[in-house]
């Protein structure tokens, strides 16, 4: 039987979409210990990091014959409890095996792996990433690659995000949406990085295009997070001061009722608006686009959707390939974004699905990224030993150190070549 | 007849957010920025929003159209005393509506007054209540009103705006815990609670009640932890009038509206005839080292409490 001691945290984490996959991953590792081939512990692990709450933690689980540690949080990171950990050990003595649950933000923290290099030298070790795409980038960053990541999606927690046709009705009848309106509905923080304004001029124009009967709805807060990888953020509101612009252009929409904006929506209320919508539509190319929230939520809805093929979104395409719809990318104003044009021609091409299909998607997203679906392959994980990080590695770490403000920020002002380089591989480019 | 705004067109505005072009970050910004801090935080407006202190040269301020001074009452007091009449400026100015009485007389023409409002009314589940650097009697009077409006919970957001020294720290630290316990007391019939805004759950403000005691006018009129509250959701006591053409929109569900108010020209002459006759001066050294951090040792003291004396409707006779 395997000791299994499962790290999370005992705090609320900054984000929202984080907070959720914390508690998902904590049910499917539940749902392991019920396995009589594990044995698991759960510690819960505050973000202050204290010397004394690791000193405790780490001695009790040593104390109990810990197997492995299992890091799920994005935050902190493992390294204060690494180092803790670390000082019981003498030589080459037998240590746990580390399965640490990586997020968009790896990239970021930088300089956190960093300092653990030497430290999970000594361990047999698995990155477990939320998609291909971001197993394909830590997988650049590691010497030994991808014989030490492993993709297994987050969980989503299928009994609450599910196919209902009565709140699909109830939800309607409350947004006033119109029987034979196609609602689009956008969910997630409404942001520079998510290419708002970008979906805002392919829904008007196809609008004008095919005077269809659409409403996009915008469900989210608002962010000022501008793009912090070039050292680009505006004051607060400077989002709000730019859609107010953008807004003038698309003025039809608004004018005519066709965009409604609900700011930031509970999780109840979000769970109708994934029922009573038709189509789920994410255009970000976002650096810490691992995996995505939303549209896992919004799939096992029965919610289709349409993405930029970008990061963790991919990974949608390529699970349920006959419910998603991919936007290729291209390189504009020096960074990627969704082809304009294809992304108009899916949207122009895409019809609702029946309430047979929503169904026949809800249960297939549960079978694929439901908490027991993913329990499962949680049991297969092995580790490897860790040989340190790559070349790649140390140039992002360089330019981390180095320029205080936008690591990737490039001579002209916009990305630099390295992040290019990086996050090659991380989006599906437009061939045509 | 009703205002309407002077706008900064889009070459003045991105001038105005281009700060360094036309202003630079010296010693006194610095120290007075973090001296109000978080209230003194950046946010994005039509109105261009500066605190006085930020303005080196007032001959810049004719690079825009409008500006909308942040400064509290002692601060905007500072600016009058060395701008006593505008001069060759052209620049509209807008200032909260509840400094009107501040205004020199000669600068009744360039200077308009703005007030936060809300598209929608608050919820009745939770007031966030923005302190300022001392609790007194309007704070008591200013919760009991929120209170008898049928708030469920207030969310105290302390701050200590004006001081950074140590022992005067470790004073307010004190005054502070001691009238955290009056307010506790006090209100003892409802959910209370003492938050740093660090730590407040930004996704669960939504349509709860943004409110303000009124000391914190006297140092800043134009608060960053407000804008930060209603850009995600909450809302303002005061309401939407109605009226699109006098409102900017700041956020969803959030703006600034014009108010229709005038200068009390014999309340103006009898405050600024008092600040002559009591040789009150203004302070204006720009040389102040980074370190030095403390609005209260910038400003004239009698400045201060008179801003204060003014802020809580103590100063005119009627």
């Amino acid at each position: 039987m395997k000791k299994v001691a499962v790290l999370h945290s005992s705090h609320l984490v900054e984000w929202q979409s984080c907070q959720t996959i914390g508690n998902n991953l904590l049910s499917a590792y539940q749902m392991m210990a019920e396995d009589k081939n594990f044995d698991v512990k759960f510690c819960k692990i505050s973000n202050k990091n204290e010397l004394l709450e690791n000193v405790r933690i780490s001695e009790k689980l040593l104390e109990w014959g810990v197997d492995r540690i299992v890091w799920i949080e994005y935050s902190p990171t493992p390294l204060n409890f690494l180092n803790i950990l670390e000082s019981h050990f003498v030589g080459n003595s037998n240590r746990p095996e580390l399965v640490i649950h990586v997020y968009g933000d790896f990239v970021l923290n930088i300089a956190d792996w960093n300092s653990m290099q030497d430290l999970l030298a000594k361990y047999s070790v698995k990155f477990i990433a939320a998609s291909e795409k971001q197993g394909v980038l830590v997988s650049k960053l590691l010497q030994k690659g991808s014989s030490l990541v492993e993709v297994c999606p987050f969980p989503v927690n299928c009994d609450q995000f599910r196919f209902d046709g009565k709140k699909r009705e109830l939800f309607r009848q409350k947004y006033h949406f119109e029987n034979n309106e196609l609602v689009i509905l956008y969910s997630g923080r409404l942001s520079y990085q998510k290419n708002i304004f970008h979906l805002l001029y392919i829904v008007k124009d196809f609008v004008k295009l095919t005077s269809s009967d659409v409403r996009l709805v915008l469900a989210g807060p608002i962010d000022d997070l501008g793009m912090p990888y070039i050292g680009l953020s505006g004051p607060l509101g400077a989002f709000f001061g730019q859609f107010k612009m953008v807004r003038k252009n698309v003025r039809e929409l608004f004018d005519t009722g066709k965009v409604q904006i609900l700011g930031n929506v509970d999780q109840e209320e979000l769970r109708g608006l994934y029922c009573a919508s038709d189509l789920l539509v994410n255009l970000s190319t976002h650096n810490d686009e691992d995996y995505g929230m939303a549209p896992a939520e919004a799939l096992c809805s029965g919610l289709p959707a349409l993405l930029s093929a970008w990061g963790g979104f991919c990974s949608f395409k390529s699970l349920f390939s006959k419910f998603v719809f991919s936007i290729p990318l291209v390189i504009e104003m020096g960074r990627f974004l969704p082809s304009y044009k294809k992304g108009l021609k899916e949207l122009m091409s895409f019809s609702a699905l029946s309430k047979e299909q929503r169904l026949e998607l809800s249960e297939l997203a549960r079978s694929k990224i439901g908490i027991e679906s993913i329990a499962q392959q949680l049991k297969k994980v092995e580790t490897e030993k860790f040989e340190g990080f790559s070349q790649d590695f140390v140039k992002v770490l360089a330019a981390f150190s180095s320029v205080n403000k936008g690591p990737f920020k490039g001579p002209r002002g916009q990305l630099s070549q390295l992040y290019f380089n990086i996050y090659s591989d991380y989006g599906e480019m437009n061939n045509e | 007849m009703s205002k309407s705004w002077v706008l900064n067109s889009a070459d003045e505005m991105e001038t105005f957010n281009t700060r360094d072009f036309w202003t630079e970050e010296d010693g006194l910004v610095e120290s007075l920025t973090l001296s109000l801090s978080p209230h003194s935080g950046l946010y994005f407006s039509d109105l261009s929003p500066i605190f006085s202190y930020e303005i080196q040269k007032m001959e810049s301020l004719n690079l825009f159209s409008h500006l909308h001074l942040r400064d509290g009452a002692s601060l905007l007091l500072n600016f009058f005393l060395n701008n006593p009449k505008p001069s060759n400026i052209r620049t509209k100015i807008s200032i909260h509506e509840s400094l009107k009485d501040l205004v020199p007389s000669d600068w009744r023409d360039q200077v308009q007054f703005i007030e936060l409002v809300s598209l929608r009314q608050a919820s009745k589940k939770r007031a966030y209540y923005i302190m300022g650097s001392s609790v007194g009697f309007d704070t008591f009077t200013h919760v009991q009103k929120i209170i008898d409006g049928g708030i469920e919970e207030v969310v105290f957001l302390a701050s200590m705006v004006g001081t950074l020294g140590s022992s005067e720290r470790a004073s307010m630290g004190a005054q502070f815990i001691s009238l955290s316990n009056q307010i506790i007391e006090k209100f003892s019939s409802i959910k209370i609670k003492f938050e740093e805004l660090k730590k407040i759950n930004l996704n669960d403000v939504s349509q709860s009640l943004v409110a303000i005691d009124r000391d914190l006018f006297n140092y800043c009129s134009d608060s960053y932890v407000a804008h930060l509250l209603l850009s995600q959701g909450a809302c303002t006591e005061a309401l939407f009038a109605g009226d699109p053409t006098r409102f900017i929109e700041l956020g969803l569900n959030y703006g600034q509206q014009l108010v229709d108010a005038e200068i009390d020209t014999d309340k103006s002459k009898e405050l600024w005839d008092f600040i002559q006759k009591m040789n009150i001066s203004s302070s204006n050294d720009r040389n102040v080292s980074r370190e030095f951090g403390q609005l209260e040792q910038y400003l004239n003291p009698a400045l201060i409490d008179l801003g204060r004396t003014l802020i809580e409707g103590k100063f005119f006779k009627k």
